[in-house]
């Protein structure tokens, strides 16, 4: 899952972006609110953490922009104004959570999950297809009840496909949700992942279709 | 006791009062009036009645005394009746209250009135006599005949002058009673009326929530009221702005504490979490930068607690400026080698008469020290900071790049940062500079220089300060 971290604070930014993506989350940071436009106007995040005191601007400003152009977007605010008020005025502003720094990152990772089991609509704690069920939390891979080892990429290559079970993925969308910024994949690398999951899990855990991108296999077919 | 009571009884108490005082006042200038007026009537009748007899011829002596008498009586009862007797209308005459009668020098009685009482005989005196009990008094003049003599005597009874002025009293009371019943209730709705808008007031003030702070209304109250209403106001105002400041300082506080406390924590997790070694080096070094950051921070935030309670501080001490100045460039040597900057102490007059020459030393040293740390900081594009110490200023200046110009009001607002968050720092240096200089009534002035830098200015300001809260 790839999220937007929107924090001015160089330190905590850094150790923000840091923490998640130790655990497994593709984060993107940003230090200003024009800056957090653009980056949601242009890469497709699953969820944004959004501090409010801006240099550029106030961050509630930023999120009623997005909530008036009807964007579903999660949005956790992580900030240091705790006062009652400034809760009220975040969730009102359309904040999805409202976190009062500091925050462990385990707690903001729990948080993410949570928010975005309401957005994603996917009540379930462990996510299953067929033989094949994904802990979201310890992102511990099991087929037929046995734990696999996948890399932390071929863990969230296989949780994006889960996540959108029912679709289609090409691979330019495969690489923005698997890739920040700071580290662009070489064109060949998706096909490589997607050679060592089905190695690793079934053969036919991935299906390709010519001309469009991959899916998720049937979940009869993994039965074979 | 309330205003309003305190108006009301003493309005309520001094109507009657006064009705009371002006009503005796009236009765005894009428007393002395009526007095006047039957005193002279009585004289002047006795008068008359002498001159009738002393015309008269008199009897011989030795003759029949009782008869003659009697013919004068009967003689006079014409004359006595033109001064005494009822007109042709009576009226409302009263004539058992006068009496009249006279007498010889024998003291043989001439004539009395036929329906007075008979006056008492006195001889030789002329001049009033009251005679009489409580309830019969009368009130005579006796009036001493020529020879060979002989008295004449007019008596009034004093029921008759009392009465009268009872009378002339009792009429003047009547419709000034009625007067005062109309008065008081109007006066009492009066006062009440008066004193509403200050009852409202009151009312209005003793309703609100303390948290209320809103200014009272001033539409429509009286002049008297106005000037306390708009003190009152401008003490809401000043209220409010100090709830307001310290509202926002705490957010401020609470924001740039919880901040580096989050980056330190952040950055604790990847140091102990990351299996990068690299990434592991980069972490601990950015979690001792953190903790340098919030070391400054609280250090910054108990100078600047411990300025705004000052009250104890010694100011009287001399200050050496010479010595003052030596140590604090000395403080920001290391730091300001680092960035390859050179201190320039500019002496523009004997180091003795420097502003200010009395006060505490300590203090002025952590302000100075401060506007170096900023010319070293920020003002690093040039090589050169000047220290320029003159009788009416201290001047710390770079040739930096300056602050943008809509930023130069902001910057002695706590935690305010020009920088952002790039450079290091808490944003509270300023304010705690401008707090020192005004404890020393010195004026803190910012500016960009012309030709690119940064000018900060310690100069002689108003004294005392008007805004000790800072």
């Amino acid at each position: 899952m790839r999220i937007l971290i929107v924090e001015d604070d160089p330190l905590l930014g850094d150790g923000l972006a840091a923490s998640l993506r130790i655990r497994g989350w593709v984060a993107d940071w940003v230090r200003s609110a024009s800056q957090a436009a653009a980056a949601e106007a242009c890469s497709p995040f699953d969820a944004v953490v959004l501090d409010l005191g801006l240099p550029d601007g106030d961050g509630i400003a930023l999120l009623r922009k997005w909530r008036s152009q009807l964007r579903h977007l999660p949005v956790l605010v992580l900030t240091a104004r705790d006062a009652v008020d400034a809760r009220i005025a975040g969730l009102d502003a359309g904040a999805d959570d409202y976190l009062i720094k500091p925050i462990a990152a385990d707690e903001l990772s729990a948080r993410l999950r949570a928010v975005l089991r309401r957005a994603k609509g996917r009540p379930e704690i462990v996510w299953r297809h067929g033989g094949l069920s994904f802990d979201p939390q310890s992102r511990q891979v099991s087929w037929k009840g046995e734990p696999v080892e996948l890399t932390a990429q071929e863990t969230a290559l296989l949780e994006l496909l889960l996540a959108h079970p029912q679709q289609v993925l090409s691979k330019p969308q495969i690489q923005e949700k698997l890739y920040d910024w700071g580290r662009s994949a070489d064109s060949n690398t998706v096909e490589v992942f997607i050679h060592h999951l089905r190695r690793k899990i079934h053969p036919a855990v991935v299906r390709t279709i010519r001309g469009l991108g991959y899916c998720l296999g049937d979940p009869s077919a993994l039965e074979r | 006791m309330t205003l309003q009571r305190r108006l009301l009884l003493i309005v309520l108490v001094a109507a009657p009062a006064v009705w009371l005082m002006a009503l005796s006042i009236g009765a005894w200038s009428a007393r002395a009036e009526i007095n006047e007026l039957f005193d002279t009537e009585q004289v002047r009748m006795a008068q008359r009645l002498a001159a009738l007899l002393t015309a008269m011829p008199r009897a011989p002596k030795g003759n029949d005394q009782a008869e003659p008498a009697a013919v004068i009586v009967q003689d006079l009862s014409p004359v006595a009746s033109a001064a005494l007797a009822p007109a042709a209308v009576e009226g409302d005459a009263e004539l058992g209250d006068m009496s009249v009668a006279a007498w010889d020098a024998a003291g043989q009685l001439l004539f009395a009135d036929a329906e007075g009482p008979v006056l008492p005989y006195r001889t030789g005196v002329t001049g009033f006599v009251e005679l009489g009990s409580d309830h019969d008094r009368w009130r005579i003049y006796y009036l001493a005949l020529p020879p060979p003599g002989g008295s004449v005597a007019v008596g009034q009874a004093v029921k008759e002058r009392e009465e009268l002025i009872q009378g002339l009293m009792l009429g003047q009371a009547g419709p000034w009673l009625l007067m005062l019943a109309l008065l008081l209730p109007v006066l009492y709705f009066g006062v009440r009326r008066t004193m509403a808008p200050v009852v409202r007031l009151a009312g209005g003030i003793e309703t609100r929530p303390s948290s209320d702070l809103r200014p009272l209304p001033t539409a429509g109250l009286p002049g008297e009221l106005r000037p306390l209403i708009e003190a009152l106001n401008r003490l809401f105002g000043r209220i409010t702005e100090s709830i307001e400041h310290d509202r926002r300082f705490t957010a401020d506080a609470a924001h740039e504490l919880r901040t580096p406390l989050a980056a330190t924590k952040a950055q604790w997790e990847v140091a102990s979490e990351s299996q990068d070694p690299q990434q592991r080096a980069q972490a601990r070094a950015n979690v001792a930068t953190g903790l340098d950051r919030m070391g400054q921070l609280v250090s910054q935030l108990l100078a600047l607690a411990r300025l705004d309670a000052v009250r104890t501080v010694d100011f009287a001490r001399k200050v050496d400026w010479r010595e003052l100045v030596e140590q604090t460039v000395s403080g920001v040597l290391a730091l300001a080698d680092e960035r390859g900057v050179e201190i320039d102490v500019q002496w523009q007059m004997d180091a003795a008469a420097v502003l200010p020459v009395i006060g505490n030393p300590e203090l002025l040293s952590v302000a100075l020290r401060n506007l170096l740390d900023n010319a070293v900081r920020y003002g690093s594009g040039g090589s050169q900071i000047e220290i320029a110490l003159g009788a009416g200023s201290i001047r710390v200046l770079d040739r930096g790049p300056g602050v943008p110009p809509e930023m130069l009001p902001r910057l002695g607002d706590r935690f305010f940062r020009a920088g952002g968050q790039e450079t290091i720092g808490s944003g509270l240096g300023l304010s705690i500079v401008q707090r020192i200089a005004r404890l020393h009534g010195l004026e803190l002035r910012l500016a960009n220089r012309p030709g690119g830098g940064f000018c900060a200015e310690l100069r002689r300001g108003e004294w005392p300060p008007a805004d000790s809260h800072l």
